[in-house]
């Protein structure tokens, strides 16, 4: 399977920071990208819920739902015991890896659409619900229930940060319009493409940026940013097939498994686990785990995934 | 860097290599992961034993300063 012309500007991006080249890529700018992928993507599930909601749906959901419990439990234990991280970052990290990213969801649905393979169009919805469990779990391992959280604010961060209200919201909206959403497609879909090169843009610029915090951290976080999504990739393999999904619905669930959280988790984590260290996840999941999904990863879990799936 | 990180970083690699290489049955991208697994290994091997390469500006070669300026001593 051929790489998608969106990984290339993510390569560009590390290409030139590795080169120190000086571009400039506006914070605001990148905001925006942010903002209008989650946009899109869940106007673009929402629109297709409404035409293809049906029951089978209800226990799909759920069995997403306890998958995105059950990969921090995985994630811990490696953390904990062979890592010897103290227990908050070990719960921190692993509600990263139980968590999704929408950057490289974003990577895989352009890659499926430039091959022309069909996936089940709903699958943002099983993005939303991919992104909370995970939280919940990784705050249960760093035994919030001992510390005095505030539970107002916790709960603010994880049902109202900026990637779930803009992609329920946009899901919603998507669902309720229907095809009258035809008319801001132009902006959403037909734009999508070239808002992710730009995007990933900055997210070559980004990870290239975290290999001076790589050397650091040694070879054990490196090792568990490219297990972790290898693992999470054959279970959501294994689920999707399992789950009767399309052979692009196969690959999505394989790369929502492999991917790891970089904005909604760890805002929540910030207040829920203050004494974790985000530089050691934040780390692992954009300077090793995003580049990997992104440039060897996807391609494998759709290999995996075809062959599952034929 | 403990031996427990080591020998992670050396299983994770071996497991990755051999996976890449089932999937280079089915595509050319295993092959890629495999040189990820590769890779993975050469840094837990590096980080490992970094302070006995003396390419790397390490211990190594600073003993053998230390021997080379005793001995002119």
């Amino acid at each position: 399977m051929e790489l998608d012309i969106v990984i290339a500007f993510f390569m560009m991006g590390v290409i030139a920071r590795l080169l120190r080249s000086n571009i400039q890529f506006p914070e605001a700018l990148y905001q925006t990208l942010t903002l209008f992928l989650m946009i899109a993507i869940g106007l673009k599930g929402g629109i297709a819920l409404a035409s293809h909601s049906s029951a089978s749906l209800l226990p799909q959901s759920l069995a997403v739902i306890v998958f995105g419990l059950m990969l921090p439990l995985l994630a811990f234990p490696v953390l904990f015991y062979i890592g010897h991280m103290n227990r908050a970052d070990s719960a921190s990290i692993a509600a990263h890896y139980g968590s999704v990213s929408v950057g490289t969801y974003a990577v895989a649905v352009a890659l499926l659409e430039s091959q022309n393979i069909a996936y089940e169009p709903y699958f943002p919805l099983f993005v939303v619900l991919l992104e909370m469990p995970a939280i919940a779990v990784g705050i249960a391992l760093a035994n919030g229930k001992q510390k005095s959280i505030d539970k107002r604010k916790l709960l603010h961060e994880v049902f109202c940060n900026q990637g779930m209200v803009l992609m329920v919201g946009a899901l919603i909206i998507g669902y309720w319009a229907g095809d009258r959403a035809e008319s801001i497609a132009p902006l959403f879909k037909d734009l999508f493409h070239g808002a992710l090169a730009l995007f990933l843009l900055e997210m070559g610029m980004v990870a290239a940026s975290r290999v001076s915090q790589l050397k650091e951290m040694g070879s054990f976080i490196i090792a568990f940013g490219v297990a972790m999504p290898l693992v999470g990739g054959i279970i959501g393999g294994l689920l999707g097939a399992g789950l009767g999904f399309s052979t692009g619905g196969t690959i999505l669930l394989s790369v929502l498994g492999a991917s790891a959280s970089y904005i909604a988790v760890p805002a929540a984590m910030r207040v829920a686990v203050p004494e974790a260290n985000p530089s050691l996840s934040i780390t692992s999941s954009l300077g090793v785990t995003f580049p990997f999904n992104v440039l060897v990863g996807i391609p494998c879990y759709a290999l995996y995934s075809q062959w599952l799936t034929n | 860097m403990g031996k427990s990180h080591f020998y992670f970083a050396l299983v994770v690699g071996i497991m990755v290599i051999a996976l890449g290489g089932m999937l280079s049955t089915l595509g050319s991208a295993g092959w890629s992961l495999s040189v990820v697994g590769g890779l993975i290994c050469a840094t837990g091997v590096i980080t490992r034993y970094r302070n006995r390469m003396p390419a790397f500006g390490t211990k190594t070669s600073n003993q053998a300063q230390n021997a080379l300026s005793s001995s002119t001593l």
